[in-house]
């Protein structure tokens, strides 16, 4: 193995160069999709944030109602 | 066994955090003038035919003198560049500059016995193909 990739430089350096290339696009790819399923988790996060501030919000107005209607 | 431990942190903070652009800067320079130095010199591969016999076996010394002039020349233009290039533009000038470096190792380190300057492109050309390994999209 060795003394063939010595025998071939330029055929040995075309194919660590391209393997190590390949990797790196692979590796952002996957860092992309990795990214992205966090993004919908937070996504999610800020959504359910919202509803639970909404739902905070209808129970604090219930809440004052009821003082309101008590004499 | 701290010291030890001190210089170990060093290393991985180097190689994992160091910024690449010098080596870029000076892998590119380096090979743009030694494709001058090849269209200089046109006989050089001839005379030193023991060291340069891989190389000249595959492309004779113009051809390897343009393809490194090419490869350092766009690894300048890369690096130069005032605006941070798309990922895929970095990414092949750092390959394209670890190609010219490991050939340049694998070819010298082939020749027995290998010339000194062998192991100083072999350890240029792990480095370098750490810095396609270590190439960041938002970096």
């Amino acid at each position: 193995m060795a003394q063939w990739l010595l025998e071939h430089p330029e055929k040995s350096a075309l194919g660590a160069v391209i393997v190590a290339g390949v990797w790196r696009i692979l590796r952002e790819i996957w860092k992309d999709v990795r990214g992205k399923q966090d993004e919908t988790l937070i996504e999610t996060l800020l959504r359910e944030n919202r509803e639970l501030r909404a739902e905070l919000r209808r129970i604090r107005n219930d809440h004052d109602h009821d003082h309101e209607e008590t004499p | 066994m701290n010291t030890c431990l001190g210089i170990c942190y060093r290393l991985r903070h180097l190689l994992w955090r160091a910024p690449y652009s010098i080596f870029d800067l000076a892998m590119s320079a380096g090979f743009f003038a030694m494709g001058l130095h090849l269209l200089l010199f046109p006989d050089l591969f001839a005379r030193f035919d023991g060291v340069y016999f891989p190389m000249r076996r595959v492309m004779n010394q113009a051809i390897w003198a343009w393809a490194f002039i090419g490869c350092g020349g766009y690894g300048l233009v890369i690096v130069l560049w005032p605006r941070r290039p798309p990922f895929i533009l970095r990414l092949l000038a750092r390959m394209a500059v670890a190609f010219c470096l490991l050939s340049f190792a694998l070819n010298n380190l082939s020749s027995y016995p290998p010339p000194m300057s062998g192991m100083l492109y072999a350890v240029l050309a792990v480095f370098s193909i750490w810095s396609i390994v270590r190439i960041r999209c938002n970096g």
